[in-house]
């Protein structure tokens, strides 16, 4: 039987993202027996120096293509916008700083691409498991070369599932509803875990170990990656976010857990 | 009384090879095939034609198709007289057939080339009676245009034998029933006599740039790698196992002769799919290879198989992104991200270190012209 095969779109871009996050990987690796942090928005939020020279690496090798790209450690929150016009590339050198910094392996380094608000494609290294998450262009989604392919049936009661907090506390009504919900969502499933980085939450309900992810007062960069490979497993993407702010609201996951937690969300 | 036997898989095996193994007055064959083209033409053929390589000329068999469904269509309870399930579906779609067949009592014989879908199968399905089987055998899953003309359906095996764990009860063929001792041994010879240096040629044809197996042995360099590889198994198995040297020596043989017939015509496409399944960590490629180095030689025409395999490119494949990956990645970090090997292990270091070598003699292999062949 032939088959007319439709052209892969964003294939260069996504695999210029592969490339950049697997060196820039490897440079995480080659962690500093000391590492210098500097705190930015709290205590929680902080930077070392393995993410300034990993964006650098990573701006270095995405640069040839020509597209926008907006990077962790150079946006300035209170002043940029995110450009909601063409391609950009959106970058996290190493999601889970605060792990990373203490030694922990939950880490990651992120590359999405996005179009139209859409995060179309992506790449993400988890360096320390050996894991080279991504897109093929715009289709599908792959960990070390294997598909990832969620099944569609699952429950909130038999799901495990992962969260992120906003390093910025903000709010305190809106901080204790956020805790409000965890509790919530820990007694309502296996358990809610909180694994230090929204991009490895997120690639690990694309890979099945998990079964949703979500997030309030996330950055785009954390989880842009990622979420287009989630896309790509089959997970059902829920995001709300402001045309041009890089702050979202996100949920992924498994859809009728998804709908649970949506449900759950509303409630709260 | 007739029974039916539901054939899960009509491709190479399930449609060329195992009608041979059973007598047509006593079996109704009821093909389930998740590509609905093949299907619709089996629907409106009502039968086709495998032939068998036999004494240098072709022996035809005609099939009668009982039933032909796909996998949505089919169900086990219209089907209360099956008297046996042949699964011939790809290892990846195993654990995708598990519904179709768990509410059937009868033996479930796997033909997956790999004896850990046997384990998939009982977890997914919750059945015990799952049996592995070898199809000693090269089928062909289509056959050469003047009999693809007649019969679009018509496919062509060598006549081989079929080897089938001794606990299947209930149903009889001509097979050859093995104890665990013997269908291990099978086994070990099937995948390092066959499948390695198969694949091999398969993948050495698809850069030189040829159709069908034959084609590519018919290519000295090609051949010279095939035999190489064939040699650097046959020493390894006669070392590290327990099993006649008569007996390996004339599966290297056979399967060598097998490699070369013009007869069968051998598509490449179908031995070389998926290359990532065949590049996995104990298999046909990286399997062998760490045996070898693990005996204390390096198998240099095993490794030009493995570099023969990362550069398969095919666009319709499942595995095309295995290109893209080649593109993005670095050697370190394919050989450590794909290939799934550690840093600074044996084979990670010689096939590193011997990179440029592998692809460089690539590089010098004849290549034949599009439809040259």
């Amino acid at each position: 039987m032939s088959t007319t095969q439709a052209a892969i779109r964003f294939e260069r871009e996504a695999e210029f993202a592969l490339r950049a996050v697997s060196l820039a990987g490897e440079l995480t690796l080659d962690r500093p027996e000391r590492l210098t942090t500097t705190a930015k928005e709290s205590a929680r939020d902080i930077v070392t120096e393995v993410d300034l020279r990993a964006e650098k690496l990573i701006r270095a090798e995405l640069a040839p293509l020509g597209h926008a790209i907006i990077a962790e450690e150079s946006f300035d929150l209170e002043k940029d916008r995110f450009p909601e016009e063409g391609t950009v590339f959106v970058v996290d050198p190493v999601d889970g700083t605060a792990n990373y910094a203490s030694g922990l392996s939950l880490y990651a380094v992120s590359v999405g691409l996005v179009q139209g608000g859409v995060c179309v494609a992506g790449a993400v290294a988890v360096p320390a498991h050996k894991e080279l998450f991504f897109t093929h262009g715009d289709r599908g989604a792959y960990l070390n070369g294997r598909a990832l392919k969620v099944r569609g049936e699952g429950t909130l009661q038999s799901a495990l599932v992962a969260v992120t907090f906003s390093g910025k506390q903000g709010e305190a009504t809106k901080r204790a509803r956020e805790f409000s919900l965890f509790g919530k969502v820990n007694d309502a499933s296996r358990g809610c875990l909180r694994l230090g980085s929204a991009a490895v939450n997120v690639c690990y309900v694309a890979a099945g170990r998990i079964q949703a992810a979500y997030g309030y007062n996330a950055k785009l960069w954390d989880v842009a990656g990622a979420l287009a490979l989630a896309a790509g497993s089959g997970c059902r993407v829920v995001i709300h976010r402001k045309p041009g702010s890089v702050m979202l609201d996100y949920v992924v996951g498994v859809p009728a857990v998804v709908e649970a937690l949506t449900s759950l969300m509303e409630k709260n | 009384m007739t029974q039916s036997l539901v054939v899960l898989g009509a491709g190479a095996i399930g449609r060329g090879f195992l009608p041979w193994c059973f007598d047509p007055e006593q079996f109704n064959f009821v093909f389930v095939d998740a590509n609905p083209g093949i299907v619709a033409r089996m629907k409106a053929a009502g039968s086709y034609t495998t032939f068998m390589v036999k004494d240098g000329a072709l022996k035809p068999l005609k099939v009668r198709i009982h039933r032909a469904l796909t996998p949505a269509e089919f169900r086990a309870a219209e089907h209360p007289d099956v008297a046996g399930v042949f699964v011939n579906v790809g290892p990846r779609n195993v654990a995708a057939v598990a519904p179709l067949v768990e509410a059937l009592s009868c033996p479930i014989i796997l033909c997956e080339n790999d004896p850990l879908t046997v384990d998939v199968l009982k977890h997914h399905s919750g059945l015990e009676r799952v049996y592995f089987a070898i199809p000693d055998v090269i089928t062909s899953n289509t056959a050469p245009a003047h009999l693809l003309a007649r019969d679009s359906l018509s496919v062509i095996t060598e006549e081989g034998q079929l080897f089938v764990d001794e606990a299947v009860h209930g149903l009889e063929g001509k097979w050859v029933r093995c104890n665990p001792r013997e269908l291990e041994k099978q086994w070990t010879a099937k995948l390092y006599l066959h499948n390695t240096p198969h694949c091999i040629a398969a993948y050495l044809g698809a850069w030189v740039g040829v159709e069908y197996v034959h084609e590519a042995l018919a290519v000295a360099e090609v051949a010279s790698v095939v035999k190489g590889a064939m040699d650097e198994m046959l020493t390894s198995l006669k070392l590290r196992w327990d099993l006649p040297h008569a007996f390996l020596e004339w599966y290297a043989d056979k399967e060598l002769a097998r490699f070369c017939s013009p007869l069968l015509f051998d598509p490449i496409a179908r031995v070389a799919r998926e290359p990532l399944r065949k590049l996995e960590l104990e298999g046909r490629l990286l399997g062998a290879a760490q045996i070898c180095l693990s005996l204390g030689f390096v198998p240099t025409n095993i490794l030009t198989g493995i570099g023969s395999a990362l550069v398969f490119d095919d666009a319709s494949d499942a595995d095309s992104h295995l290109t893209f990956m080649r593109r993005a990645l670095t050697t370190s970090a394919l050989l450590t991200h794909v290939l799934n090997l550690r840093k600074g292990e044996a084979l990670e270091r010689v096939l590193y270190e011997q990179f440029d070598n592998i692809t460089g003699r690539l590089g010098k292999l004849p290549k034949r012209k599009a439809g040259a062949a």
